[in-house]
């Protein structure tokens, strides 16, 4: 127990003294998260929406693709995304193999199904009244479905927490398609294993102590936003 | 060439197996207040989802103001057209930002929106809500409200799923007397579907009855001033000579709007014309009171 208290004491000295190493791996962390987040989103929410308001032949095949990529472990996302992006892969000749541009597309095929899957669900319970209000107050297909994500907002901001938490929390990813290169592609998961590994607890509880706190702040964010929704 | 707002043809609504409305042909005239009645099941709601170009039949043609409805045409027309559930859907936001939406959604700058909401509320009664969140409204309130962003979506039609079924009586009369009225200020076209016999005999001019999602008659209403009267235990109608030729006994079909200085009554005659019978002053009044439904009326001779 001594040595957790220790770690925990030189960690928080680490953070409280703004050590430049810590901050350079939370800081690319969370920026590759964040692009992961924006693009999963960009094409996670009409795809989305399009799931939750169409009836298709194939549709429940495509849900079922989705919900089964929610439960594939990161290391194999990685190991996919490494045949192609390897330098003898099709994508081989962007050069972007252990580069932060990889963990973040990593991160958003990590992301999107989960962002899929979280926002169908929010949809379909919304009233579908909603959606056909809106078009009958002569709102075009794209405003209707602006507007249903407008009253699905808690539930979408949730699915984006949840989302972000995932990304910044897995290891296989980065590991695999970051390489894990000191202030180039370590992130935090990845440094926290390395410490680990190195038996150099101090970083790593400093590093599990700014993901708790980044945990903390995203949830505080969204219950702040359901107080302002149910007011 | 007619003058039909709606015309329908040999449509067909199919959900899975189940046929749930099936119509040779149907006309809706423009700028009437039309009664769609029939009991649950009958594909009320189904056919005025139809008319509100937000569902589309499995088989057979819908024409709205002389011009076939395609799927194409169909997000232009809804425009034109405004359906309004039992429960009206209230947008999260305030009471404003809802009768906002639909110019919003046009473009028209923030100051006439403005403007004209805030003409609009007031025209509803609402004025003090303005700033209220919308879904704390009671179902009275947000029936008026959802008048209201129907008008600002500058509707010419509007369809009604039963605007009385969630408001209590207070509520009611002075719903029914706003529709009533804006049927007269902006001309509109209404359909509205209700169980509420009475709602029908104050606002209808025509009804579709719907049985099995099958049309099963259209019936002209025409209102009368009439005066009733009570002579040796029997309930005597004495009708104006536009009424036309009347004979027989009358089945009393609702009573509405019985109030200090005013009645209401629906009447059906044995050659079943309906007819509506406003029935003013003490001594009517104090006679109507004591009508109940199955009691007949007789005409005088």
């Amino acid at each position: 127990m001594q040595i957790f208290f220790d770690s925990l004491i030189s960690a928080l000295k680490i953070i409280g003294g703004g050590d430049k190493e810590l901050w350079l791996i939370v800081f690319l962390s969370l920026r590759c998260t964040f692009w992961a987040c924006l693009f999963a989103s960009v094409i996670g929410l009409p795809t989305a929406f399009f799931l939750a308001h169409n009836d298709f032949p194939g549709k429940r095949l495509i849900i079922l693709f989705f919900n089964t990529l929610q439960s594939v472990p990161t290391v194999v996302v990685g190991l996919f995304l490494y045949v192609f992006i390897s330098r003898r892969g099709i994508f081989g000749p962007l050069d972007i193999l252990y580069s932060p541009v990889a963990i973040s597309i990593g991160q958003f095929f990590l992301i999107l199904p989960l962002m899929v899957m979280f926002i169908i669900s929010a949809l379909s319970r919304l009233d579908e009244r909603y959606h056909q209000t809106a078009l009958t107050l002569g709102a075009s297909g794209r405003q209707a479905a602006m507007l249903v994500i407008r009253e699905s907002r808690f539930a979408v901001v949730a699915a984006l927490c949840a989302a972000f938490g995932r990304g910044v929390a897995e290891v296989g990813v980065s590991m695999m398609l970051g390489g894990n290169i000191k202030g180039y592609t370590r992130t935090m998961t990845t440094a926290m294993a390395l410490e680990y590994d190195k038996g150099e607890f101090t970083l790593a509880v400093a590093l599990g102590l700014v993901l708790l706190l980044v945990s903390f702040l995203l949830n505080g964010a969204l219950s702040f936003f359901q107080g302002r929704i149910e007011r | 060439m007619s003058r039909d707002l709606y015309l329908l043809k040999n449509i067909k609504r199919i959900f899975g197996q189940r046929e749930v409305l099936s119509i040779d042909s149907l006309s809706v005239e423009p700028e009437l207040i039309y009664g769609l009645m029939g009991p649950n099941g009958s594909g009320k709601t189904t056919l005025l989802k139809i008319l509100a170009f937000l569902d589309e039949p499995n088989a057979g043609s819908v024409y709205f103001e002389n011009r076939e409805v395609t799927r194409r045409s169909m997000a232009a027309l809804r425009s034109k057209v405004v359906w309004s559930p039992q429960f009206p859907v209230m947008f999260t936001g305030s009471l404003r930002y809802n009768i906002e939406y639909p110019m919003r959604i046009r473009g028209v700058e923030a100051v006439r929106r403005r403007r004209r909401s805030a003409e609009l509320l007031a025209r509803v009664g609402l004025s003090d809500l303005a700033e209220a969140p919308a879904r704390r409204l009671s179902g009275g309130e947000a029936q008026r409200a959802s008048l209201a962003r129907a008008l600002a979506a500058e509707a010419k039609v509007l369809l009604l799923d039963e605007p009385t079924a969630n408001v209590d009586a207070s509520a009611r009369r002075g719903l029914v007397k706003l529709i009533e009225e804006l049927w007269r200020e902006q001309r509109l076209s209404i359909i509205i579907t209700t169980h509420d016999q009475s709602l029908e005999a104050e606002l209808c001019q025509k009804r579709i009855y719907l049985s099995d999602g099958r049309l099963a008659s259209i019936n002209e209403t025409t209102t009368h001033q009439a005066v009733l009267f009570q002579r040796d235990g029997r309930f005597f109608l004495s009708l104006p000579p536009e009424a036309g030729p009347v004979n027989g006994v009358f089945a009393i079909e609702a009573i509405a709007a019985l109030n200090k200085s005013e009645a209401r009554l629906k009447l059906r005659s044995e050659d079943h014309r309906l007819i509506n019978v406003r029935i003013e002053g003490e001594a009517g009044l104090s006679t109507a009171r004591r009508l109940t439904l199955s009691e007949p009326v007789y005409v005088e001779k």
